[in-house]
């Protein structure tokens, strides 16, 4: 895996379960210490929906040539596809609530692509992982409400948690690369300006609640690896030795 | 107990099959109808649900119950 360039479908699959995967760890971070013990256990619900979510698209990957236990258990961190907005742990519930909206959200819109397009696995799999994800839209709208709603110091740490990872989640939702192009034309994924479409819709109508105005706001592709499909940096190293389950290594039973 | 973010108690009912019993399976503190639904879904995921609903507490009717967590209810000078 660490020498294969993938094609750009392997990619796509790549970045999706590298996403997911991170992001259940930084929830998974909160099952003790969030708010109450109801949003300690959505938190553990949705890091576990997530984990489920990235086991099953590393799957998908046996399909594109590789090995999935290689690819699952011994990447280093920087060839992580993940979106850079989980590269740190979430500081805060502002945090929380923020990566639920905007990365969470981004991941389902393109997880919808995916599945509408032309590869049989994603077909038949992705809606299950689409119909988990409702629960996490509305944990992630309803929060959100309740923060902004709050106002004083709670709406305005919410609203800077969103601003700060907005840009570098849509650079990642929208490449504009030669990849996500061949993705496009192979019947894969949908246009850009489709997913742009879609995110403004979804993602906009939540963060209007606190003068956010997604059509506004410019991707941020500084730095723009197209292999990996993100910007500079790499997750942290804790998270990867979780990741990859380097504490669990030689209990792994296949 | 204190409660934090305007939350109120939401009680969780579920039926297994259709046309089955609709039973109390517990409660969630939530700050509103929308979160009240996640926590439910999250809390009490033990069985494939075919239907599970929230209501406020305060949208339970008492009948019999003059005291516990409904006797609040009763209006002022009602027989405790």
């Amino acid at each position: 895996m660490t020498d294969a360039r993938p094609s750009a479908l392997s990619r796509q699959i790549l970045t999706l379960a590298d996403t997911k995967r991170l992001l259940g760890i930084r929830y998974s971070d909160w099952i003790l210490g969030s708010p109450s013990i109801e949003t300690g256990i959505a938190a553990s619900s949705m890091a576990q929906d997530e984990w489920g979510h990235s086991r099953l698209l590393y799957a998908m990957l046996k399909e594109q040539g590789f090995d999935p236990f290689e690819v699952e258990h011994t990447r280093p961190a920087d060839r992580y596809y993940s979106s850079p907005a989980l590269d740190g742990p979430f500081g805060d519930w502002a945090d929380f609530v923020a990566g639920v909206v905007v990365v969470d959200g981004a991941l389902s819109i393109a997880l919808e692509s995916l599945a509408d397009g032309g590869f049989a696995l994603a077909r038949s799999r992705i809606p299950k992982m689409l119909a988990e994800e409702r629960y996490h839209d509305r944990f992630g709208a309803g929060w959100f409400g309740c923060l902004t709603d709050a106002g004083g110091e709670a709406a305005s740490r919410v609203e800077e948690a969103v601003r700060s990872m907005l840009p570098s989640t849509l650079a990642w939702l929208l490449p504009d690369d030669e990849p996500y192009d061949e993705l496009v034309d192979g019947g894969f994924a949908w246009p850009s300006g489709r997913v742009r479409g879609l995110a403004t819709d979804r993602l906009g109508t939540v963060l209007a609640r606190s003068g956010i105005a997604l059509a506004d706001v410019e991707p941020d592709r500084a730095g723009w690896d197209p292999e990996r499909r993100r910007g500079l940096g790499a997750p942290g190293e804790e998270a990867i030795e979780r990741a990859r389950g380097d504490r669990n290594r030689d209990l792994f039973v296949e | 107990m204190k409660r934090a973010m305007g939350e109120e108690i939401y009680e969780v009912f579920a039926r297994r099959r259709r046309g089955g019993t609709l039973r109390h399976i517990g409660c969630v503190d939530a700050p509103g109808e929308e979160l009240a639904r996640v926590y439910a879904w999250s809390a009490y995921d033990e069985e494939n649900w075919f239907e599970m609903c929230v209501v406020p507490r305060r949208a339970v009717i008492p009948v019999n119950r003059s005291e516990g967590p409904w006797g609040d209810n009763l209006p002022a000078g009602g027989r405790r």
